[in-house]
């Protein structure tokens, strides 16, 4: 757990700077981390993981409805 | 058992931030959800994908009906809804595993219909718990989840819900995944939240 205001920080700056397009994003960030470089990291992380995040989305979303058809098949056994 | 308007009071009740009547609310949606998905079984609708996203808007005209009236609670009753999704998927997927663990006679079946290997529990439950932190950082990021991910529901849909611009479901939503799936894929040592 981080601080309150820290998490704050991070989620307005992530916000901004999903704004910028690919391009902008390292600059933009540099700016506004004014060498805070724990803080640009991890923006900068957060900004990897949404680009990859897809395919964790996709199996998260097969595995909701794998266990929802188990809800609709099943509801008399559990 | 209840009617429209036992159902259009309690929600105009918990929009006031009567906690009572989002308890009861809960308990008749999850009836009712839970009563919607068992009739599929038996066959009434052969053939239908009965999806969440279905369920809830069966379950809007089943509890709160088709008067055009009341329109003006239909976004709440979906962000209800979605809470309701996420409860009833979270209750079967633990009664699952305490099944799995008890190491009962019953054979898993899960997901067996198109051959793939059967669902990993755990990987649902820790979403949910993820999600649970996330929302004690950021109810509305939480409850976005809710009705994207649980709910099944559009971003207009959910935009309705939540009384707020489909920009801002969009915006928030990937925020979202991207806290959950790094707090879910990295070590507890570079949480959040």
């Amino acid at each position: 757990m981080g601080d309150e205001g820290r998490w704050d920080r991070i989620d307005r700056l992530f916000a901004r700077a999903l704004e910028q397009p690919d391009s902008d994003r390292s600059a933009f960030l540099q700016a506004a981390c004014r060498g805070d470089d724990a803080l640009e990291r991890t923006v900068r992380s957060l900004l990897t993981a949404a680009a990859e995040s897809g395919s964790f989305w996709r199996d998260a979303s097969r595995l909701r409805s794998s266990v929802w058809r188990d809800v609709r098949s099943r509801r008399d056994e559990v | 058992m209840t009617d429209d308007h036992e159902v259009t009071h309690l929600l105009s009740a918990w929009g006031r931030g009567d906690s009572e009547a989002f308890d009861r609310l809960t308990a008749l949606v999850y009836d009712d959800l839970s009563r919607l998905a068992s009739r599929a079984l038996r066959g009434e609708r052969e053939g239908h994908t009965l999806t969440t996203h279905a369920l809830v808007h069966e379950s809007y005209l089943n509890l709160v009906g088709k008067d055009v009236g009341e329109w003006e609670n239909r976004g709440q009753f979906f962000a209800l809804a979605a809470k309701v999704m996420r409860r009833i998927l979270i209750d079967h997927a633990r009664a699952r595993r305490a099944q799995k663990r008890g190491g009962g006679q019953i054979h898993l079946t899960l997901g067996n219909r198109d051959g793939a290997s059967p669902p990993d529990l755990d990987q649902l439950l820790d979403l949910d718990a993820a999600l649970t932190s996330l929302a004690g950082r950021d109810a509305r990021l939480g409850e976005v989840v809710e009705c994207r991910f649980f709910g099944g529901m559009t971003v207009a849909e959910t935009a309705e819900a939540l009384g707020v611009s489909q920009r801002t479901v969009e915006r928030d939503w990937t925020r979202a995944k991207a806290y959950l799936y790094r707090d879910l894929t990295a070590g507890t040592a570079t949480t959040l939240f």
